[in-house]
């Protein structure tokens, strides 16, 4: 009987909807909560992908100037940071964290295979280094990235221009090598030749896209392995040789140095080629030798707010900065201020979609009226006959508001597939936006329930005068 | 449940109705299970009484009271309850549902007394049970009317209001539909106040007075 009274309460309380209104109400409506759930997303995500990218700061790499011609390049020195500059460096005002890269120390030869297989097509081959940072320093790690000596292939992240250009400049110019999707790229084999002669060949893939560091990167452990295993001693330094108080010939190389006879070597001094008075034993060149050749770039994890006093300080002490994503924070506030510009506007529809859905109710009850005086004078009461107007309008909004989370959920599912790609953002919206979409649900209904029942309760009232 | 009226005077009413009527301005007390009739011709206040009683209207002089508490102090939530339960009232316009079969009108409450006999019995003994399910709107007065008088008899009640329940009946049909009536009031142990005309008495009263 409950269910058939329901019904025949409907029926009698039927009125000829303002459809006109009705229909500008649900547009604006879906409209607005469609603008609001698709701000509210880009709002979450910008800030995730600011967390995610930079936890509370930028990134800059840091190395120093190459100066100079042909001879002074012979050596590296003036390339690496020793202890000290890193301690200086780690204590400028505004840096919250910093880590060296280290890099190969063996040739590397790499031969791409766009088709998928080895010996499909034609290879890209190239020359390459790869470097290495702690975990902590990059934008993305994915679960391929974990590295041990008996794994069948090497995890390398490279940066997403690299494949934009493969895409946008290799390609277009070569027919035998096809443009690559995300996928394509990170399904390729690529074989590694490593050491003096090739004499190394393993398989790696592409396993990321960094948007932050502009490098090759390997994972830390397999570098430290390879170098044990690879290393050669080219991309050394040159040493003059003194002979009692004068330099003795030609400069010469470490690993040159090396061969000297161990007791010449502990009574003779040697000197870098940018400062030939400074006269060093073989051991202390040892050390430095050792350490420069692992630290020739550093990556400084930095206080957002801090940041234009580093810069200027880093000028100061002549070093260069490589800031691989220097629109971070700009694109961060441009993505807010979209998503406060999308919000206000959706914000605005919903809100005149309410008015408009308010009204319209309001009509309806009015050319209710009638009908509702004689529920009245039977014993209904005024929550029965609002119970009415409300589960219709709540049956439009619902639908409305469900179609516009689909809508939401669609557009973020495109945007990530065609603009959005290789940021790791979450597939879809975000447990937040589902969220604050039910709360604005739940606030919206509420609000018309207490506009449908105030007018009911007014008609209710005048049944009684 | 007990009915006093108290002095009761309609605004605006001439003294030429005043006096010499047995209600306007007088004190009376109706019981429970009293059968009462009112008497009146057209224009002399029936619906009025009626409307006072049901607490539609409160621009009169006096007081009405339902079990010694004053109507003009009942909130809006224990008129519902006095609507649903307590009084059932057959409006003189009889307030159907035009749009609805005469069914659905009779489904149509927010409260039901266990029908003795049931809805289709009822129906039938006052010749409308073929009609059920025609829209009231295509129906005549006199079936209406009846429609309207067991939409009243469906619902709980402790008294029963008629206002000219037998206007639009033919006399076969008044006085079967009265038999009905009298029968389901006095088998719940209610009571009736109805309004008439002054012409032929169809329901028994224990009470008759001219308004």
């Amino acid at each position: 009987m409950k269910s058939s009274r329901a019904k025949l309460l409907r029926l009698c309380l039927r009125t000829e909807s303002p459809a006109k209104a009705l229909f500008l109400a649900s547009l604006g409506c879906l409209l607005g909560s469609f603008l609001l759930i698709l701000s509210l997303q880009c709002y979450f995500d910008s800030n995730r992908l600011k967390g995610d990218n930079q936890k509370g700061g930028s990134f800059v790499t840091l190395n120093k100037k190459v100066k100079g011609g042909l001879l002074l390049n012979l050596s590296s020195t003036n390339k690496a940071f020793s202890k000290e500059e890193i301690d200086q460096i780690q204590k400028i005002s505004g840096v919250q964290d910093l880590g060296e890269f280290s890099r190969n120390h063996f040739p590397v030869t790499v031969h791409i295979w766009p088709a998928g297989r080895i010996g499909l097509g034609a290879a890209a081959r190239a020359d390459l280094f790869f470097e290495s940072v702690p975990n902590r320093f990059l934008d993305q790690i994915p679960e391929s990235w974990a590295w041990e000596q008996n794994h069948s292939y090497v995890p390398i992240m490279v940066p997403k221009f690299y494949l934009d250009l493969w895409n946008f400049g290799l390609a277009p110019s070569r027919d035998e090598y096809p443009a690559l999707s995300l996928e394509a790229a990170t399904s390729m084999p690529i074989e590694i030749f490593m050491g003096q002669n090739r004499s190394k060949r393993m398989i790696g893939r592409f396993v990321a896209f960094s948007k932050r560091i502009n490098s090759v990167l390997v994972p830390e452990k397999f570098l430290k392995w390879a170098n044990q295993d690879f290393a050669t001693e080219e991309n050394q330094d040159y040493f003059f040789v003194w002979n009692e108080d004068e330099i003795d010939g030609q400069p010469i190389s470490f690993s040159d140095l090396k061969k000297f006879p161990k007791e010449k070597l502990n009574r003779t001094f040697f000197s870098s080629l940018y400062e030939p008075s400074n006269m060093k034993k073989f051991n202390e060149l040892k050390t430095e030798q050792l350490r420069d050749s692992e630290v020739g770039r550093l990556i400084v994890r930095l206080k957002d707010t801090k940041a234009e006093q580093f810069f200027k300080k880093i000028t100061e002490m002549g070093y260069e900065t490589n800031r691989e994503m220097p629109q971070n924070g700009w694109i961060h506030r441009a993505a807010i201020f979209t998503a406060w510009i999308g919000g206000g506007l959706g914000g605005f529809l919903s809100l005149l979609s309410m008015g408009t859905f308010t009204s319209s109710f309001r009509l309806m009850i009015v050319q209710s009226a009638e009908s509702t005086k004689k529920l009245i004078h039977l014993g209904f009461s005024k929550s029965q006959i609002s119970k009415v107007f409300f589960v219709k309008f709540a049956q439009l909004f619902l639908s409305i508001w469900t179609l516009s989370l689909v809508f939401g959920y669609i557009t973020k599912v495109i945007l990530e597939k065609n603009f959005l790609t290789g940021l790791g953002m979450e597939t879809g919206l975000s447990w937040q936006t589902y969220l604050i979409a039910i709360i604005y649900a739940t606030a919206f209904t509420s609000i018309n329930y207490w506009v449908i029942d105030r007018a009911v309760s007014d008609f209710s009232e005048k049944s009684l005068d | 449940m007990r009915i006093r009226l108290n002095q009761i005077l309609p605004k605006p009413l001439t003294n030429d109705y005043v006096e010499g009527s047995s209600i306007w301005g007088q004190e009376l007390i109706f019981e429970k299970g009293n059968f009462i009739e009112i008497k009146a011709q057209s224009g002399q206040g029936k619906s009025t009484l009626l409307h006072i009683i049901y607490g539609l209207r409160f621009d009169f002089e006096g007081t009405c009271e339902i079990d010694g508490k004053s109507t003009a102090t009942f909130s809006k939530e224990k008129w519902r309850e006095v609507w649903s339960d307590q009084l059932s009232l057959v409006f003189q316009d009889l307030r159907l549902f035009m749009d609805l079969t005469a069914r659905q009108n009779l489904e149509l409450l927010p409260a039901f007394h266990k029908p003795n006999p049931d809805l289709m019995e009822m129906c039938e003994q006052i010749n409308i049970a073929h009609l059920l399910d025609q829209p009231v709107g295509t129906l005549s007065l006199g079936q209406r009317q009846r429609f309207a008088l067991v939409r009243s008899l469906l619902k709980p009640f402790d008294w029963l209001l008629l206002d000219e329940p037998f206007s639009h009946l033919d006399k076969e049909n008044a006085e079967r539909t009265a038999k009905l009536i009298e029968s389901i009031v006095r088998s719940r142990n209610a009571g009736i106040i109805y309004t008439s005309l002054m012409t032929h008495r169809y329901l028994a009263c224990n009470q008759s007075m001219d308004l």
